[in-house]
């Protein structure tokens, strides 16, 4: 009997060995036993069968079961034991049986078996077969007599497939008949005949289905093991946690198959200094041929599907494995439930699908040995990572590694392949881990060192650790906490490279640029290879300006590696940030060259462009940015920014709204589009878009500006308004924003605020050229014309310009000072020579000069220039009626309205030179023309001022009666009589002022035919009369003719007449 | 009032002939029966046939003398011959000497024998008719006015594995022979789990002409156990397992498993495991049973039965697939315009000899309702199994 528990041979074993390491089957075995020996104490019998995998073991349950019923006393004289070998052979039938029944009594030597051999005999000699049998169940009823036949019987499936049905049969028929034979059987799986209820067996038996131990299982088995043995330390040891690995790879191993872990045992006890490999190989080469025996035993098919489970791991569903293995549906359908049948595998129902696996591990090893290149390897690799903990391994090898250059030869090939083998089984932190750590022990001189680092490497753990915390804080953007990982790192082993590079990040991260360059600088001393510390230097130093400092990182960074287009790039822009812009463009383009589906490169290639004045190529890089990276919001920016240079604004518009549909909240861009649209005219859009640029950034004063901008030119003067003050609000000292805020007051007539605004505007920037000259305008427009020059003058020193001459010269005509507007007309002319409104301005200075010649001149001038200028025409021939040059007068007049027909001054000088000349018929004509198109508040105002004036001046008693019973007729019509009144006043007070201009008689004609006229109309009264007296008082020289007014009559005479014959 | 026993569950395994309990009111039957004729007893497996064969042996009955063979194992109609003898002499039914005397009568059959000792053997084609016809002879010899109850177990798997012409041959002698003058006090009990007649149909269908072997004999459908007698192998069981299960809880249990002994005891056998005696141990039990697609819980074998042996299988199946997912009785027409939808391959007719045939072998239960037939499960077991396991 053997003391230990041993991988192919329980029965050997000796019992209480056995009964020691049964652990969780005991209870199995305990009721076995219970219901076995109740049954037999009442004389009855009880049938079982234990099922379990090979290896599972059966048999070390059924031998304990032998020891237990054996040694019961209760039961010894009631039972006889029928314990048959494990492989019995050489069954066929029934009478096979029980001769193999009996010789297992003789084995046992069982109470009154010393006759059992001679009785086989006497059997044997019998030639019926029939007859045979009857003998043979008489020598075994006889020897059993009135005992109960406890048959320990295994692999009883293939007992019964040896018996066939016939045999089968007779067993059933034998055990109904005597009712004498407790069957304890094994099977490796549940036999399909106990499951069809047309074989005699069918739910014959107890079932105890033996699962494979789970790892709590495996525990307690192994724990027994080395209890049985003696081993205290290993019982203690398997509790421990540390020592969970290697109990975790066994049973990964073996999945709790009872023979396999008898077998790992052993690797339990060694010393793990030991050759591991060495032993696992020999483990394995010796399971390999048990396993082997079984496969070779298949048909093909099934060989091929164990084959294919082997080499691939874990369940795989059978459509999977009859694809894989080319075999037919029908014909796969058939050979795996054989193979289920022959217990070699599981099935697995998910679904509508079924999975199939290998219900033994260890049958992979037949395939992987000698499918795999590696051989063994690949299985002891699984096994060493999953026995070892991480660190474990990763000492080991770097043990291996590092110290194999400090053995002999023959031990260095050992220990590489020792280091080959463990490194396959590191995980890939571990890896990370030691590459971490591998420049140090590079440097190792000797064996006693490297032990006492490996002693050590708990160190490089925590710093490994530090330095992975640290990484991931910088992934997620917490610098902080990643600097104080890292410094921790760092602290633990400082002069490790990865470590200060990351560091030099995260400094770069915090804007520690001085501490970030000092990390990098050390990181390339310790190792001058890296290429990343020289360009991220290099953005440092770009970043604080240090552009020189930057070129060199940049470049040392290609010296090592001229092959990343990142440090091109980097120094492209460094190039560009100096200006060099063509160095800049040479260094885009290397870095194409090795990235040409660089976007961010194209985009700066882009900006590079721009800066070169290279539109056109500008446009290409940006696009090519774009088509790259459509996402690309920048780029899309730049493209709109070019095309706006390039007044291209409809696609400018196109690219900047690209922009925002990637980046919606970027205002800078809808202020843009607002400024395109604005260019093409667009108010509407353009104000939308300011609105958007607005929403997204409430204190963009440029948006409110150039929306005001664009208000204006809608003339929405007030919402120009409401804008340049938000504009202003945000940004008060804009001197532009308040020069436009003026033109818009003054546009809505506000003069005072416009005037405050302008005023702000010079303020703001004194140098301001338009605000001096809006400035001047409404001073004009105040008739402040003094102050206006003045600042027309500054807005001129500033930036002499034809327009501020211009008006001017209007200005100084309005001051009466013709000479200086003569003079500012034609320095307007100086500058701009076709400047024909200056033209037209200087011919009616001249007008006013008296220089009727010198003014046709100048109406001529403008005429050239511009011919269609229909208000030239209109002075011009007025200018020629002064000079009675009446003919050029109609000519010039009807020049100009061939040019505008519509053109009602025209019209209107014209009816008074009809007027001149006493044409009663064209003026009639006319005016009924002027009644039918032109509008009739224009209609009075002309009617009265020129016509009145050539009426009076020059038209008869008779044409002036007729003329204004005309005049009464259409103006009472269209209710206009106040403008009437008025207008006859104030021709009244014209003729008074310029009296000196008529004669006596022409004055009494005036008076005469108006008084006929207008008698009835109380309106006219007072004008008349004081028409009257004005002609007494300044005609006449009657001087108390004025005391015939009324003081207000007198004051407003004097306002309307006398001051201005009185003034200067 | 009787006395309660232990007994402990037994499987598939034989119950001793003292655990056998419930069955007085049948084999009373029987022997009342065996006074004039013979008996085919046929019910499914696991109900109890070979039990009440061997309690009646056992037990015995004035007047009978019975003998219990199973023949399962029998191969041939010469080896029946050998086991009885063999047997006969086993349960010392003959002395020695006739023990001799038959082997050596046995021996000699071998050659042609025509007459022995004024025996007539000329009409007796077979070696082993002759046997058998010899041994019944001398049996009677021996044991005047006495009735000789031979119980062949397994009777129609035997038939079944002959040659249909030898099994022809077989059920013919045995006829004959009870029809005999001289062997009037022979009685035969056929045992089996296998529908007898369904193997009588297959050797008519080969062309043999063997009548109605049966019709002289009283033909028994062995029935699960009556409430009383259920209840009382429940509380048997009970006090074997050493559960002490109320009765109520023992009543459930016996009606869960429509009183059959086979069901009644491996439910016990699983409480018995958890030593739980609560519903939930009864509920996870029947679970068990009902959850079985193996054959381990034996109801499978229901359907295999019908797969195995049903000439028009499908037919059945569809049939009792309809019945199952119906949770009352089913009226024939339904069942008929049920199996039409699914199959044209069939007519009314063939539906109703299935139905006929699930009916005579024990899977359905016939009612008259308003004139119409209604059809259910014969059990309720095998009808919940059934809906779980197969119907579609």
């Amino acid at each position: 009997m053997i003391d230990s528990l041993l991988t192919f041979g329980a029965k050997s074993v000796k019992p209480e060995i056995l009964e020691q390491t049964l652990t969780i089957r005991k209870e199995t075995v305990n009721e076995i036993e219970k219901n076995c020996v109740n049954k037999i104490l009442n004389s009855s019998t009880w049938q079982s069968l234990i099922i379990a995998p090979r290896g599972g073991g059966k048999t070390h349950i059924v031998k304990v079961l032998y020891h237990r019923l054996i040694n019961d006393k209760k039961i010894s004289k009631k039972s006889v034991i029928a314990y048959m070998s494990e492989d019995e052979v050489g069954i066929s039938n029934f009478t096979d049986l029980m001769v193999s029944i009996l010789r297992a009594f003789l084995r046992y030597n069982e109470v009154g078996s010393e006759t059992l051999e001679t009785q086989i005999l006497e059997a044997s000699l019998i030639k019926d077969s029939n007859k045979r049998e009857i003998f043979v169940k008489d020598i075994l009823i006889g020897f059993a007599s009135k005992r109960i036949i406890i048959l320990l019987i295994e692999n009883f499936d293939k007992i019964l497939n040896y018996l066939g049905s016939q045999g089968q049969g007779s067993l059933r028929d034998f055990i109904y008949q005597y009712n004498n034979l407790s069957i304890i059987a094994t099977s490796q799986n549940l036999i399909a005949n106990l499951q069809n209820s047309k074989n005699p067996f069918y739910n014959f038996f107890n079932i105890f289905q033996l699962e494979k131990l789970d790892f709590e299982g495996t525990i307690m088995f192994l724990k027994a093991i080395a209890k049985t043995e003696g081993n205290q330390k290993l019982v203690l040891d398997i509790g421990k946690q540390e020592f969970e690995g290697k109990l975790r790879a066994i049973y990964k191993l073996t999945e709790g198959n009872h023979r396999l872990l008898v077998t790992f045992y052993s690797f339990l006890k060694a010393d793990f200094k030991s050759e591991l490999s060495g032993i696992f190989i020999k483990v394995m080469n010796d399971l390999k041929p048990y396993y082997e025996q079984f496969v070779n035993a298949l048909p093909a098919q099934q060989q091929k599907i164990v084959k294919h489970l082997s080499l691939n791991r874990g369940a795989l569903s059978g459509k999977e494995i009859a694809r894989a293995c080319f075999i037919d549906p029908n014909v796969f359908s058939k050979q795996i439930s054989l193979l289920y049948e022959r217990g070699m595998i599981d099935k697995n129902k998910s679904g509508k699908d079924v999975f199939y696996e290998l219900k033994e591990p260890l049958m992979r090893i037949c395939f992987e040995i000698s499918e795999n290149p590696n051989g063994i390897s690949k299985l002891f690799v699984d096994f060493l990572s999953t026995y070892y903990d991480s660190k474990i391994i990763r000492k080991q090898y770097l043990k291996f590694r590092h110290g194999a250059r400090f053995q002999c030869e023959e031990i260095k090939n050992k220990y590489e392949n020792e280091a080959l083998m463990y490194n396959m089984a590191l995980s890939e932190p571990e890896r990370e881990k030691i590459s971490f750590a591998h420049r140090g022990l590079d440097e190792i001189n000797n064996s006693e060192e490297l032990s006492n680092i490996l002693l050590t490497t708990d160190a490089i753990d925590l710093s490994f650790n530090n330095y992975k915390e640290g990484n991931t804080f910088i992934e997620n953007q917490q610098y902080k906490k990643a600097l104080d990982s890292l410094q921790k790192a760092n602290k633990i082993k400082p002069n490790n490279d990865k470590i200060l590079f990351s560091l030099g990040v995260v400094f770069s991260y915090l804007k520690e640029e001085q501490n970030a360059i000092k990390c990098f600088n050390d990181v390339v001393k310790i190792n001058s290879d890296n290429y990343q510390a020289y360009y991220n230097l290099g953005f440092i130093f770009l970043n604080i300006n240090h552009t020189k400092e930057a070129i060199e990182s940049f470049q040392k960074a290609i010296k090592v590696n001229p092959n990343n287009s990142a440090v091109y790039n980097g120094l492209g822009v460094t190039y560009g940030i100096l200006g060099k812009h063509l160095k800049a463009l040479e260094n885009f383009q290397k870095a194409l060259k090795i990235k040409p589906d660089n976007y961010e490169i194209f985009h700066n290639l882009g900006n590079t462009f721009v800066e070169l004045e290279q539109l056109e190529e500008a446009v290409k890089s940006y696009q090519k940015a774009v088509d790259i990276n459509p996402d690309n919001d920048k780029a899309f920016v730049g493209l709109g920014f070019v095309f706006a240079d390039m007044k291209q604004y409809s696609k400018a518009i196109k690219s900047f709204q690209k922009a925002v549909e990637i980046s919606p909240n970027n205002h800078v861009v809808f202020y843009n589009i607002g400024n395109a649209f604005s260019n093409l005219k667009q108010y509407n859009k353009a104000v939308k878009s300011f609105e958007k640029a607005i929403m997204i950034n409430a204190n963009y004063d440029k948006a409110f500006y150039n929306m005001g901008n664009a208000y204006s030119k809608l003339k929405q003067y007030t919402e120009a308004i409401k804008s340049y003050q938000r504009a202003i609000e945000i940004n008060p000292v804009e001197d532009n924003v308040f020069n436009n805020l003026g033109i818009a007051y003054k546009n809505l007539k506000r003069y005072k605020e416009a005037l405050k605004s302008y005023q702000r505007a010079i303020e703001i920037n004194p140098e301001n050229g338009d605000a001096l000259l809006n400035l001047g305008i409404v001073f004009s427009n105040l008739k402040q014309y003094k102050k206006g020059i003045t600042y027309f003058q500054k807005a001129i020193e500033i930036k002499p310009d034809q327009i501020i001459y211009n008006i001017m010269g209007i200005t100084y005509s309005n001051l009466k000072q013709y000479k200086e507007a003569i003079l500012s007309f034609k320095k307007a002319i100086e500058i701009k020579s076709d400047y024909d409104e200056a033209y037209d301005n200087m011919g009616n200075t001249f007008v006013q000069l008296k220089q009727p010649e010198r003014a046709i001149e100048s109406f001529k001038k403008a005429i050239e220039i511009d011919s269609k200028n229909d208000r030239v025409y209109n002075n011009l021939g007025l200018t020629y009626l002064k000079v009675n040059k009446i003919d050029y007068a109609f000519e010039i007049f009807y020049k100009g309205l061939e040019i505008s027909p519509k053109q009602m001054y025209l019209t209107s000088s014209l009816l008074g030179a009809y007027v001149r000349v006493n044409d009663q018929n064209k003026s009639k004509e006319l005016m009924n023309n002027l009644i039918n198109k032109v509008e009739n508040d224009l209609l009075t105002v002309s009617l009265t001022e020129d016509v009145f004036y050539n009426l009076f001046r020059f038209g008869s008693e008779a044409f002036i009666k007729s003329y204004f019973a005309f005049l009464l007729k259409v103006i009472f019509k269209d209710k206009k009589d106040k403008q009437l009144w008025k207008a006859l006043a104030d021709s009244l007070f014209n003729i008074l002022i310029n009296i000196v201009n008529y004669d006596k008689e022409r004055l009494g004609n005036i008076e005469k035919a108006l008084t006929e006229l207008l008698a009835e109309y109380q309106e006219s009264i007072i004008p008349l009369k004081m028409f009257s007296i004005g002609v007494a008082y300044l005609k006449n020289k009657e001087k108390n003719a004025i005391f015939k007014l009324s003081k207000e009559e007198r004051k407003l005479f004097k306002e309307a007449v006398i001051d201005k014959i009185n003034k200067p | 009032m009787k006395t309660i026993v232990p007994i402990t569950p037994s499987t598939g395994g034989p119950v001793s002939h003292n655990n056998i309990i419930g069955r007085d009111e049948e084999i009373k039957l029987f022997w009342s029966k065996l006074e004039k004729q013979g008996i085919t007893l046929f019910a499914e497996r696991r109900l109890g046939k070979s039990s009440i064969l061997r309690k009646i042996e056992a037990d015995g009955q004035k007047g009978f003398i019975p003998i219990y063979k199973p023949i399962e194992g029998i191969s041939s109609p010469e080896n029946v011959a050998t086991v009885l003898l063999d047997r006969v002499k086993e349960m010392n039914l003959i002395d020695e000497g006739l023990s001799k005397k038959l082997k050596n009568f046995y021996n000699k059959t071998t050659e042609v024998v025509e007459e022995v000792k004024g025996i007539k053997l000329k009409k007796l084609e077979y070696t082993w008719q002759k046997q058998l016809f010899y041994l019944f002879k001398k049996l009677l010899e021996k044991h005047k006015d006495k009735i000789i109850v031979i119980m062949l177990d397994e009777f129609s798997i035997f038939l079944d594995k002959l040659k249909k012409n030898e099994a022809s041959t077989v059920i013919g002698f045995f006829r004959n022979i009870t029809f005999e003058k001289e062997f009037k006090n022979i009685r035969f009990i056929y045992c089996g789990s296998i529908g007898i007649d369904l193997v009588l149909d297959k050797i008519k269908k080969d062309g043999h002409n063997i009548g109605d072997p049966l019709n002289h004999m009283f033909k028994h459908e062995l029935q699960p156990f009556t409430d009383n007698n259920a209840k009382f192998f429940g509380k048997c069981l009970n006090l074997g397992c050493k559960l002490k299960m109320p009765d109520e809880l023992i009543k459930q249990i016996c009606n869960r498993a429509n009183n059959i002994p086979y069901f009644i005891d491996i439910v016990f056998d699983k409480i018995s495991k958890t030593n739980a005696a609560n519903q939930k141990a009864i509920d996870d039990a029947f679970e068990e049973i009902l959850d079985d697609t193996k054959g381990k819980e034996s109801i499978k074998h229901f359907y295999d039965r019908i797969e195995d042996f049903y000439p028009k299988y499908k037919i059945s199946v569809y049939i009792l697939n309809y019945i199952s997912k119906s949770t009352q009785a089913v009226p024939e027409k339904e069942i008929f315009n049920n199996v039409l939808t699914i199959t044209t391959e069939t007519n009314r007719i063939v539906i109703n000899e299935e139905i006929e045939r699930l009916r005579n072998d024990g899977y359905l239960l016939r009612t008259i309702k308003g004139g119409e037939r209604i059809y259910n499960f014969k059990y309720s077991i095998l009808k919940l199994w059934w809906k779980r396991n197969k119907a579609y």
